[in-house]
């Protein structure tokens, strides 16, 4: 008798309850998803992809403005405009990937009920179109960086490092997330708040040198806080040093990413009941 | 079995239903609710499922069957009997709750058409991306995307997005995608019951053409001719229950006798049950007087039949006196009027038979390989010959013949021409010599 190529059964084996091989074979259809994404954002718009550079960057004069011109900041020696920029760049993406990916399982339930598929695929995807756009809004950093005569240096490698770990985190919440909100619905209200309250624990309006020392790690547990603090080491010279803060944050990111892996694979068959 | 595709065992699916169902239950309340009653969370396993209150309903109980590679089985059953509940488990978009299932083979689902599309993205982008949703590689779709194109007859608006299409449209190129699915197992899920007449023909010929790759396929409808038409096999649902397992006919019969008589399922006897208000309305004849009137395939009444089978024009009457060349008899036309043919009650005759009064039934046999797959009229008569027509006017009778039987076709897609199909015999010899080449001595 041959092998049956697939068994369905009431409980999953295994950890996660992720199939990897499934995983690999979903390449194309993760791509195809992700396109889509981008797709549908240019249609119907004038501006398209600018979009996702004019959004930062208002952002940012409102910032430097505010903080620089009225409140008058410290910036780690940091030029206004390139201290916020680069601090906005990596929490929009956050943010706005993080709350995209968390009711992503929701919002496609469409597809989901209709169709199989490895379910991960779709956080995923959301997270991979947020990419696409940070690249986008970093192309601003070549013209902005140039005009303020500051060039980088070799502390360049840990631009892709601080990227990674903001992908990983927002990546891991929105896994975690997603599969509790499919259940529990109410957990979309706390997306809202809890980004606030990161923004405020990120320092994107301040440095992070106004934090007392004492305290640096505690707060380094907000993996975001090492993520920007991390891209502004790495751009600019004057940048205070990230390490405080990555360790925690690494820490608290790849705890947060096993439970949410996990129960994100444990559940996401069960999916469809709830939707 | 080395020749197994699907093997399902003592599948089952248990859904919690009741009002407290409500999806926008608070987390905080589940919480509570856990303390509270401690034991229904320790019973049901489910902290979100105990936490809600309600009532098990189990949508399937104890399925059990196999699927052999190649068979086409017809899933039939009431709505809420649980069809769609077996066919999204198999497709892993629901998980069972007892039981197992074993697939052999790539499987692949057509649960709704036009999965995947979104409306803001052109006929071209959808193509690809519900292909690639489904199931299909780029590779895949970019070597059919002409013949999806064609199928679908969507050719000039392929770069317009898909909410300007008309629904016509939206569906066609819906089935146009689906119908390229390239598995060893298919499912469909009640996805051909859209669309117009000329659109469902299609579909019919399409499915057709897959039953004929020998591909495995589970096929739930609500539409009984199709079951009769395509499926091999035939699986009864009833309540969540397997209640019967057998050859598509005999399983399409359960189905309808299980039905309230008053509710008789119409489709297979569609058009015929007219014939008692036609035939009480007919004036009298103090000759012959017309019972009953059917046509039938396999003993089963019906204006759908299948080619490479044969067809019977059964007429049930009563003759009144005795009558010389009193004959019943019926014409066979085109679906475009054409006269194809008559055909009399006592076959080819010198002398003028003489009919006793009494009842009688007369059944023709149209041989099989001999319709094609077309549309006909079949207008059924009485007359006295040479005398009169008993019958003021003829009784007309619409017939539509499908495949998948035998048809006289040179190959697989051949698109059929002409208004019959009679299975002619060919011979075909190597020439020896120039000599056999001269046909006719001129």
């Amino acid at each position: 008798m041959d092998k049956p190529l697939q068994v369905i059964q009431a409980r999953t084996n295994g950890f996660t309850g992720l199939d990897w091989q499934e995983l690999k074979d979903s390449r194309e259809l993760l791509l195809f998803l992700i396109w889509r994404d981008i797709l549908i954002r240019q249609k119907q718009t004038i501006l398209g992809a600018l979009w996702e550079i004019l959004k930062p960057l208002s952002i940012m004069m409102v910032l430097t403005l505010v903080m620089g011109y009225i409140v008058t900041i410290p910036s780690e020696g940091i030029p206004y405009p390139l201290f916020y920029y680069s601090g906005v760049l990596l929490w929009s993406f956050f943010s706005q990937t993080m709350n995209a990916a968390s009711t992503s399982v929701v919002n496609q339930s469409n597809l989901i009920t209709k169709v199989y598929f490895p379910r991960i695929v779709i956080p995923v995807g959301v997270v991979a179109a947020g990419l696409a756009d940070l690249a986008i809004a970093s192309l601003l950093l070549v013209p902005l960086m140039a005009y303020y005569g500051v060039w980088p240096t070799t502390r360049l490698w840990m631009f892709p490092f601080a990227v990674a770990l903001a992908t990983a985190s927002s990546l891991a919440m929105g896994l975690l997330f997603s599969a509790l909100i499919v259940k529990f619905r109410d957990f979309q209200n706390v997306l809202p708040v809890l980004t606030q309250l990161l923004l405020f624990l990120t320092p994107v309006f301040y440095p992070t040198t106004i934090v007392p020392e004492q305290w640096r790690l505690l707060y380094g547990l907000n993996p975001m806080a090492g993520a920007v603090q991390a891209i502004r080491w790495s751009l600019f010279e004057t940048g205070s040093e990230p390490w405080t803060l990555l360790i925690p944050g690494v820490l608290t990111t790849v705890a947060i990413f096993l439970v949410g892996l996990a129960y994100f694979g444990r559940s996401s068959r069960g999916f469809v009941d709830w939707l | 079995m080395s020749d197994l595709a699907i093997k399902v065992e003592g599948l089952g699916k248990r859904f919690i239903i009741g009002a407290a169902l409500e999806k926008e239950f608070s987390f905080l309340s589940t919480i509570q609710a856990a303390f509270r009653e401690p034991f229904r969370r320790l019973r049901s396993g489910s902290l979100a499922e105990a936490a809600r209150g309600g009532v098990p309903f189990w949508a399937l109980k104890e399925i059990s069957f196999e699927v052999k590679s190649g068979e086409v089985v017809g899933l039939i059953g009431a709505n809420g009997s649980g069809k769609s509940t077996l066919l999204k488990i198999l497709s892993r978009i629901i998980e069972p709750t007892a039981g197992q299932a074993e697939i052999y083979g790539r499987l692949m689902s057509l649960i709704e058409l036009g999965t995947g599309f979104h409306p803001e993205l052109t006929g071209r982008e959808n193509i690809f991306l519900s292909g690639a949703i489904l199931g299909m590689k780029k590779a895949e779709i970019q070597r059919k995307f002409d013949e999806i194109v064609d199928f679908s007859g969507i050719e000039g608006f392929l770069d317009t997005p898909v909410k300007r299409y008309s629904i016509g449209m939206y569906v066609r190129l819906a089935f146009s995608v689906a119908a390229q699915m390239e598995s060893e197992i298919l499912l469909v899920d009640e996805v051909l019951a859209v669309g117009d007449l000329a659109f469902q023909q299609k579909c019919l010929q399409r499915m057709h053409e897959i039953v004929s790759q020998g591909r495995t396929i589970l096929f739930v409808t609500q539409y009984m001719p199709w079951v009769r038409m395509l499926c091999h096999k035939g699986l009864l649902l009833r309540q969540g229950r397997l209640v019967a397992e057998g050859s598509a006919d005999e399983i399409v019969t359960m189905y309808m006798e299980g039905v309230d008589q008053n509710l008789k399922d119409i489709t297979a006897l569609k058009g015929l049950e007219h014939i008692p208000a036609v035939i009480s309305s007919l004036p009298e004849d103090p000759v012959f007087n017309l019972k009953d009137l059917a046509i039938l395939q396999n003993e089963v009444p019906g204006l759908f039949v299948v080619t490479g089978k044969s067809v019977q024009v059964r007429i049930a009457y009563e003759v009144l006196k005795e009558t010389q060349g009193l004959h019943v008899f019926f014409r066979l036309y085109s679906h475009q009027g054409a006269l194809l043919f008559e055909s009399t009650g006592y076959g080819d005759c010198d002398e003028l038979p003489v009919m006793q009064p009494g009842n009688y039934v007369s059944t023709a046999t149209i041989p099989a390989d001999f319709l094609a797959p077309t549309a006909y009229e079949v207008r059924v008569g009485a007359a006295i010959a040479g005398e009169r027509m008993c019958l003021p006017d003829m009784i007309r009778l619409y017939l539509l013949v499908y495949p998948p039987g035998r048809v006289n076709r040179a190959y697989p897609g051949y698109r059929f021409v002409g208004e019959l199909a009679p299975m002619i015999q060919w011979t075909t010899e190597r020439a020896e010599s120039s000599q056999a080449m001269r046909l006719v001595s001129r």
